[in-house]
């Protein structure tokens, strides 16, 4: 049996994981990251599942991550490359498309073509999620506070969150306290009239969410994806050159220059815990490596219930683990495709629209729809996409000549009656490329190799519990200060030198980096 | 001409409550009622000869501090518990929950033996939560951005009370306040028919599903009004209870006067200085209070240029899309309900048998269309009340969601419907209905102008309670008109009959007044 001790051990190498190893090892610790498969990034990976053809099997844009986070770890010297991914292209039912381009002015008047009343509110509308975004994004950074503690540094924090809403304008103080708690359909209902827009907008209040743009709840959801697009350093969503992987690649990088050792292959079966304390890890193979404190990066239920012995944890502490919503309506779908799929409603001149977004979401109806077929454990018969063509961006993700297409599809509930399996997941992979076919005809002649990630595979290669790309719903109930538990929301947990950097924690899922980079400060604090 | 220290257009609970409240402060109060009943929508109707039911609401209760103020009982209120929720479930099965919780969880025992160990302390965090729900809704909602020093008193004090029930139950009623129904419950219970039945009172009244964000606040609200699980009416239907109230009214030397429609509100430079009526008469008074939501409110009564475009915006993004359809039902004899005591048909019939059936119910309205499956409440008043029909007869009053607002649907496929599903637990239903009447939501805007027909005011969501209802900045009764105020369901605590609107709103009156009696 193998010995080996460090300052920090990192379950996991998920971006978070990697990212929080980085921060622990530039304050000096000697950190070992274990990464259960063959490569590091978790979620954030590239894969060459068919030969020639780079998959993003699971993530596959970044607009959230935190700019300290690039800033501080240099991550553009390790090899981060963004490209920006600007436009947005919105074919309609009707032989009609809705374009999002990434000038203002062009946007402008692509939206006066669908209702010039649109185009007006469009402009305030920008302006007003921007100045939300930018006016909580402050909480994102933080270490959420216990508002039933009355110690200094809680009542510090509480003060602070009051200090961020009340510089808030009061307009703007109203409108986030409403959008918190209301559906993104009936925000937008306030804004615009346009069907097609609506449909488009809304997409932000649904991603990764087991909700339809009706259900109160994706408003706060909606802003969730708004506070990425703002940070100065992108404008935009953005696409990593190389894919999501070279991200994590980047991240690894800087880790590993910090002196951060990487093992991969390395999976691990329980942290070791003696007297209340977690002392180090025990892999399935039987090594044990001991540390002083152990960083678990993957999710809440998968650290509580599987990792940690539950003899180890009170019992309000495990109930609250069990009932973490993490019920995951979405899948990724890749294609290797033999040329370029040939929309109809795309005129001959605006093919650059291809090298954006792909949005299948014609309306609030159509989105609702696909949310209400899947809610009862189904999965929708006119499923939602987001699509890009990677290789249109960066030719090197595909052989010349070849495409590569990552489409990211709800719903499809990860508690699919009866259970998922090979059957179910080819018939579901056939609706959604017959969804798309609709649109663009030539699709299935084209395609070499299609491949899919339901929640169950999301879950079984990649190791998240029920395939929850955000590690637990963004419900209110369990945001912020409740997230994943009440009273275990500043990254530490029942058990003394166990620590949390995964998005189950506070601010959640999405390429942030700021639970990696949270968890740290909060363990630098309880050990300089 | 006649002057008045204040005009109160509207007859509901709130108005009566507030009306009650000025009058006993010395104020000169006349109250206007458009339709020939005092109570407008609140109302005990004789809709077939000799039978009589509630028209809108058909449960509630007064809040008790109010009754005590106003001497209700003196004035004739006499509460009937409903205090028994019977779910009714396919295959003539059912089972009834008793008000007494240790003998719920033995009835529940018998079905699904960890959720009745588990019953009782749900229902203690219910208690806890509504308790504090109760706290605010005694008073005026403190404005949050940037607290009076009144506000943050009030605030200090919510938080005390929420501190003081210790550290993990402020946090699990933290949660509550923004949880769907469907995720608390499913974090208690296995059962889903016991879910679903408690599910029922988290959508009543509201235009979602149990699986949307918010709907167990909607469950706190119907339990911090005592119309939870746990109902009440009056002697002689709810209306009795605005009877009361007008009583109490009266006797403070209050004016009421029905048949008397206000057209609109007189207001020059943003000032209200009385009303105008159908008829065309004017009534001069210092301050003028609406009991109508805000739509009627800042659209018919005051004209839309009185007022800010921004403010105008807000009005129009009330959401209210009512959706309950009413059903009354003049029988010749008691129904036998398969498998249903012949005690709990004097409490609360439901169908509500699974969370997925109420989201299903719900998931048609959203896009206009009423669900074939409904979701459905029944009472029989006259189990308890024999004034509500001749000797032998009863009535059965059926409450229908989802019938949405938007779609015209058609009243008697709504009847149909209604008695289809109940005779399926009530095979003998069919052949004993005398007569019946059908409201839908369109009636209720026509009749008692309340917008989409909404019966709370507007729903009750978290974007319409509290600091934002009925809009954001104007919580407080006040409006943006000088000397007009709100008080009815549209403002805080929201829908049913407990009257605390009206007497928050009366109370920042007679503030206003004091002051300006300084001045």
């Amino acid at each position: 049996m193998n010995n080996h001790r460090y300052d920090a051990i990192v379950i996991g190498g998920g971006h978070n994981g990697l990212v929080n190893a980085a921060y622990l090892a530039k304050a000096g610790k000697h950190v070992l990251v274990l990464e259960r498969r063959h490569t590091v990034g978790g979620a954030t990976i590239t894969e060459e599942i068919y030969p020639g053809f780079k998959y993003l099997i699971a993530s596959y844009l970044i607009s959230l991550l935190r700019p300290e986070v690039i800033q501080e770890l240099e991550l553009a010297r390790h090899g981060l490359e963004i490209m920006p991914l600007e436009s947005t292209y919105v074919p309609l039912p009707n032989g009609n498309y809705l374009a999002d381009w990434p000038d203002h002015d062009a946007t402008r008047h692509e939206i006066e073509r669908h209702s010039k009343r649109d185009a007006e509110a469009y402009e305030e509308y920008s302006r007003t999620m921007r100045r939300l975004a930018l006016a909580v994004r402050p909480l994102l950074s933080m270490i959420p506070p216990d508002p039933s503690s009355l110690s200094v540094k809680d009542l510090e924090t509480m003060a602070r969150v009051r200090g961020v809403l009340g510089a808030m304008r009061r307009d703007d103080f109203y409108l986030l306290a409403r959008l918190m708690t209301m559906s993104a359909a009936d925000f937008l209902d306030e804004w615009f009239e346009s069907t097609a827009l609506k449909g488009t907008k809304s997409t932000s209040g649904i991603i990764g969410t087991f909700l339809g743009p009706r259900s109160p709840g994706s408003g706060y959801v909606l802003l969730h994806h708004y506070l990425g697009e703002v940070d100065g350093v992108f404008r935009a969503w953005g696409f990593a050159r190389g894919g999501t992987g070279a991200l994590s690649q980047a991240i690894a990088g800087a880790a590993r220059e910090a002196g951060v050792e990487i093992q991969v292959n390395a999976p691990v079966a329980q942290v070791i815990v003696k007297n209340g304390a977690a002392t180090g890890v025990a892999l399935e193979n039987g090594d044990e490596y001991h540390a002083d404190i152990v960083v678990s990066n993957a999710d809440a239920k998968r650290t509580f219930l599987k990792l940690v012995e539950t003899k180890h944890l009170p019992d309000e502490f495990v109930h609250d683990v069990k009932r973490l919503r993490i019920s995951s309506p979405a899948c990724k779908v890749n294609l290797a495709l033999d040329g370029l799929p040939e929309f109809t409603s795309l005129p001959k001149g605006l093919t650059a629209l291809l090298r954006g977004s792909i949005e299948i979401a014609p309306s609030v109806d159509y989105l609702e729809q696909a949310y209400d077929d899947a809610k009862y454990g189904g999965w929708a018969r006119k499923p939602f996409m987001d699509a890009l063509i990677p290789s249109l961006i960066d030719p090197g993700m595909a052989p010349p000549g070849k495409h590569v297409m990552s489409m990211f599809v709800q719903y499809a509930s990860s508690d699919l009656e009866g259970g998922w399996n090979e059957e179910k997941k080819a018939q579901f992979l056939d609706v959604v490329i017959d969804t798309l076919a609709e649109y663009a005809p030539n699709l299935k002649d084209i395609i070499l190799h299609k491949h899919i990630m339901t929640p169950w595979d999301i879950e079984n290669i990649i190791g998240i519990t029920s395939g929850h790309i955000f590690h637990g719903e963004l419900a209110l109930q369990q945001i912020f200060f409740l997230r994943p538990s009440p009273q275990w929301s500043n990254y530490r947990t029942p058990i003394r030198n166990l620590y949390m950097c995964g998005s189950s924690t506070h601010p959640g899922g999405c390429i942030t980096g700021a639970p990696g980079r949270n968890a740290a400060l909060a363990i630098l604090e309880d050990r300089p | 001409m006649t002057s008045y220290d204040t005009v109160i257009l509207g007859s509901s609970a709130s108005a009566l409550a507030a009306t009650a409240y000025l009058a006993r402060a010395g104020q000169r109060v006349l109250l206007l009622e458009p339709s020939a009943q005092i109570g407008g929508a609140m109302t005990t109707d004789e809709f077939a000869d000799g039978f009589r039911a509630d028209l809108g609401l058909y449960s509630g209760r007064i809040d008790p501090g109010i009754a005590r103020d106003l001497r209700l009982h003196d004035h004739g209120l006499e509460a009937i518990e409903r205090d028994t929720i019977t779910s009714l479930l396919p295959e003539r099965r059912s089972f009834t929950l008793p008000a007494d919780r240790e003998a719920a969880a033995d009835v529940i025992r018998g079905f699904a033996p960890n959720d009745a160990a588990r019953y009782g302390q749900f229902m203690r965090l219910l208690d806890l939560a509504s308790d504090l729900l109760r706290s605010a809704y005694a008073t005026t909602p403190p404005e949050a951005h940037h607290p009076s020093a009144a506000d943050a008193a009030r605030l200090m004090a919510l938080a005390g009370q929420l501190r003081g029930y210790g550290r993990r139950e402020m946090a699990e009623v933290t949660r509550l306040l923004v949880m769907s129904a469907r995720d608390l419950l499913d974090e208690w219970f296995e059962s889903a028919e016991l879910k679903g039945l408690l599910a029922s009172a988290a959508v009543r009244g509201l235009t979602q599903g149990p699986f949307a964000g918010g709907t167990t606040f909607n469950l706190l609200h119907h339990l911090a009004i005592g119309d939870g699980y746990v109902r009440a009416t009056a002697k002689g239907g709810i209306g009795a209870i605005g009877q009361a109230l007008a009583s109490a009214a009266q006797s403070h030397g209050a004016e009421l006067r029905a048949n008397a429609g206000a057209a609109r509100a007189v207001v020059s430079d943003g000032v209200a200085t009385g009303v105008q009526l159908e008829s065309g008469e004017v009534i001069a008074a210092t301050r003028v209070i609406s009991d109508y939501d805000a739509r009627q409110t800042f659209t018919r009564l005051v004209g839309s240029p009185e007022l800010e475009p921004e403010f105008n915006r807000a009005v129009r993004n009330i959401r209210y899309n009512g959706a309950v359809a009413r059903v009354n039902l003049a029988l010749r004899e008691l129904p036998g309900f398969a498998g249903v005591a012949e005690e709990a048909l004097g409490g609360t019939l439901t169908i509500a048998p699974s969370l997925a059936y109420l989201e299903k119910a719900f998931d048609g309205a959203k896009y206009g269309d009423i669900s074939e499956q409904p979701y459905i409440e029944a009472s029989l008043p006259t189990l308890a009340d024999a004034t509500l029909a001749p000797a032998g007869k009863h009535v059965l009053s059926v409450w229908l969601q989802y019938a949405p607002y938007r779609n015209k649907l058609d009243p008697e496929r709504v009847r149909e419907l209604a008695i289809a599903r109940l005779s399926e637990y009530a095979p003998d239903l069919p052949s004993l209905v005398l007569h019946s009447q059908v409201v839908m939501p369109r009636d209720f805007e026509e009749r008692f102008g309340m917008s989409e027909g909404h019966l709370y005011g507007g729903d009750m969501t978290l974007a319409q309670a509290f600091f934002l209802r009925p809009l954001p900045g104007f919580a407080q009764y006040r409006t943006p008109i000088e000397q007009l105020y709100l008080c009815g369901a549209a403002t805080h605590p929201g829908g049913g009959v407990s009257g605390l609107a009206g007497r928050n709103a009366a109370n920042e009156l007679l503030s206003d007044r004091s002051f300006d009696d300084r001045r």
